[in-house]
């Protein structure tokens, strides 16, 4: 009969006064919904969504179950970048309140193990869109993949407050790998979105910084206003809010959106360089206050919803069928 | 060195939690795999479509 029992929920399989060598603590504790919760759900739900809209507006036909493929190929590559990303940042989400209730602070997933979970989904992802989709967009998915994890992960998070200006085109490519999952190749459509969120990232994010500057001080990250202050950072946000809400009108003037888009598009733009302006006006130094972090926050919501709602709209004209502005001239 | 490797890893009795857990983690393994399986299944069928039927012997 061991003397061994394994009843605590955070530290593994136990002995009295320790855990069991050869026993990865929190390896046997972790249920099905901490791996779930490795896979960064609210992340991975955006990139499916901006991935169907750049499968959408491709001038080709796809069988519905190879649409569906490319989306559960894009979904669990993002997934499981999100995971290799919690194995390697383990130790920032630790020290941070916002990532402090994560499955590997808390004991739950080890980080190995969390490793491996992202690893093979990583693979798996990209195995599976070369096989039943195609080259182009799983080279694509794998470019991500690596982007996300090896330059934006590993290396530039920790070293430069351009961090997410540059990690951000992880984020931006899933509505290019949504098109050529469609037609093998890439075209300028899909690019001009990639661009509108690699535009739209940095101001989302540096909104979100400058209410969590201490945390992300503590943690030792240098994001922009950790390293060039508030107030410079309020300046860089106003900055690419103006180059965002001309670029977000960019589909119309290529012709491969239609009214409902333009009308959203300009609505959208005005609502989030007003929300930046805001934010721009609060020179408040490094003195975060209640003001300063509703106006912040207000930009981070309002930000989410613009890029939901731009591609939502994309989405309706080519369900509703409303044509875009390249077929009325 | 050698001590570490002589070293037996002893047998761990799970609370019924974690064995409850670790049933749920293996279906889960077991379900997402059988799905895999499923889908090169069918997007064979998708991607060789009426090909089949004319296919050279």
């Amino acid at each position: 009969m061991s003397d061994i029992t394994a009843t605590s929920p955070s530290a593994g399989p136990q002995r009295a006064g320790g855990s069991v060598p050869g026993y990865l603590p929190g390896y046997l504790d972790a249920d099905i919904a901490d791996y779930l919760a490795l896979l960064k759900p609210r992340v991975m739900s955006l990139v499916v969504f901006t991935a169907a809209v750049g499968m959408l507006i491709a001038p080709a036909p796809v069988h519905p179950l190879t649409a569906f493929t490319a989306l559960l190929c894009i979904a669990i590559g993002a997934g499981a970048s999100g995971a290799l990303n919690m194995w390697w940042d383990a130790d920032i989400d630790a020290v941070m309140d916002r990532t402090a209730g994560r499955p590997i602070p808390r004991g739950v997933v080890s980080a190995s193990s969390a490793a491996a979970f992202g690893g093979v989904l990583s693979a798996a992802s990209v195995f599976v869109m070369a096989a039943l989709v195609g080259y182009v967009p799983a080279a694509l998915l794998a470019f991500t993949i690596i982007f996300y994890v090896v330059v934006y992960t590993m290396w530039l998070k920790r070293v430069t407050a351009q961090n997410i200006v540059i990690g951000g085109l992880a984020g931006a490519l899933p509505p290019a790998i949504g098109w050529a999952s469609v037609t093998g190749g890439l075209a300028l459509e899909p690019l001009v979105l990639v661009a509108i969120i690699f535009v739209w990232t940095p101001p989302h994010f540096w909104a979100l910084a400058l209410v969590r500057n201490a945390d992300y001080a503590r943690a030792g990250i240098p994001m922009l206003p950790v390293v060039a202050g508030p107030d410079a950072t309020r300046t860089h946000i106003l900055l690419y809010a103006l180059l965002l809400a001309p670029l977000g009108t960019a589909p119309v003037l290529l012709g491969f959106a239609g009214p409902v888009y333009a009308v959203a598009a300009v609505g959208l733009g005005v609502g989030f360089v007003a929300c930046a302006v805001a934010v721009y006006r609060q020179r408040a130094g490094a003195t975060a206050n209640k003001a300063t972090n509703k106006a912040a926050m207000r930009l981070f919501g309002f930000s989410i919803l613009y890029l939901f709602a731009l591609f939502a709209c994309l989405l309706i004209e080519r369900v509703a069928g409303i044509a875009p502005f390249a077929v009325w001239f | 060195m050698a001590e570490d490797r002589d070293m037996e890893v002893p047998p761990v009795t799970l609370s019924p939690e974690q064995q409850a857990r670790l049933r749920r983690r293996n279906i889960a393994v077991a379900v997402a795999l059988l799905a895999m399986v499923g889908l090169f299944f069918a997007m064979t069928l998708v991607r060789l479509g009426g090909n089949v039927a004319t296919r050279a012997y």
